[in-house]
């Protein structure tokens, strides 16, 4: 829902997706936090919400989901991508980030120097949080809402000390 | 002004999620259901392995 709702401001539709929080093939042996869901680390896009859900269909039985939930490997390779290009007067363009999870997250303080980072970029954000079982672990990444305290300041500070520049959670 | 789309997709999701409607698992019909909140889980031994009740005979001959 979400998805389809944004993806109708992505002009070009391709969508890199990346996962978190599986075993891959061939040996099964280490969980990745960060993995291609096509397979393509160089080429992880997808196209438009029905790519996304084919793809996700296709691979899904060749892997074997498992823990930790390490976010900030994905957080920070989008955030690698985006940096590399900042937008100018002639050139406008924005960067949405859509972060699907059950609400865990294992690596707290490397996600919260990821989420300092990225606001540096012309980037937002967005978790989805899913699965009812959960409802309680969802109060897990409220760390993340970066709303600003009396003095106008946001209160995300990571383990640097390095303070975010604006709310993009 | 253009607005490009990045996605991470949580894996770690598990199995007990299978049942959710929120969830993108909920309509892969190739994923098991294993319902590992279950305290009534199943018991029997893997394939190969001695049962319980074998084990107990195999001690009991043995005293």
């Amino acid at each position: 829902m979400t998805m389809s709702i944004l993806e109708q401001y992505d002009k070009d539709g391709h969508i890199p997706v990346l996962g978190f929080g599986a075993k891959l093939p061939p040996f099964f042996n280490v969980g990745s936090a960060c993995f291609s869901m096509n397979g393509n680390i160089f080429e992880p896009d997808c196209y438009r919400t029905k790519g996304i859900l084919k793809t996700y269909y296709d691979k899904l039985p060749d892997i074997s989901m498992h823990g930790p939930a390490a976010h900030a490997p994905c957080i920070k390779h989008f955030v690698d991508l985006i940096s590399q290009k900042d937008p100018t007067q002639d050139d406008q363009f924005y960067n949405i980030l859509v972060i699907i999870t059950r609400g865990a997250i294992s690596d707290g303080d490397k996600v919260l120097e990821q989420v300092v980072r990225a606001t540096n970029h012309a980037m937002s954000i967005i978790i989805v949080a899913v699965g009812k079982e959960n409802a309680g672990k969802f109060e897990t990444l409220e760390f993340l809402d970066g709303e600003a305290d009396e003095e106008g300041n946001i209160k995300i500070i990571d383990k640097h000390g390095n303070r975010a520049k604006r709310d993009i959670v | 002004m253009n607005l490009s789309l990045f996605l991470a997709v949580d894996f770690s999701l598990g199995n007990k999620h299978y049942k959710n409607p929120y969830s993108l698992h909920y309509i892969n019909d190739k994923v098991p259901y294993i319902d590992t909140d279950s305290d009534d889980g199943d018991m029997s031994p893997s394939p190969g392995s001695m049962s319980k009740m074998k084990m107990a005979k195999k001690k009991l001959s043995w005293a």
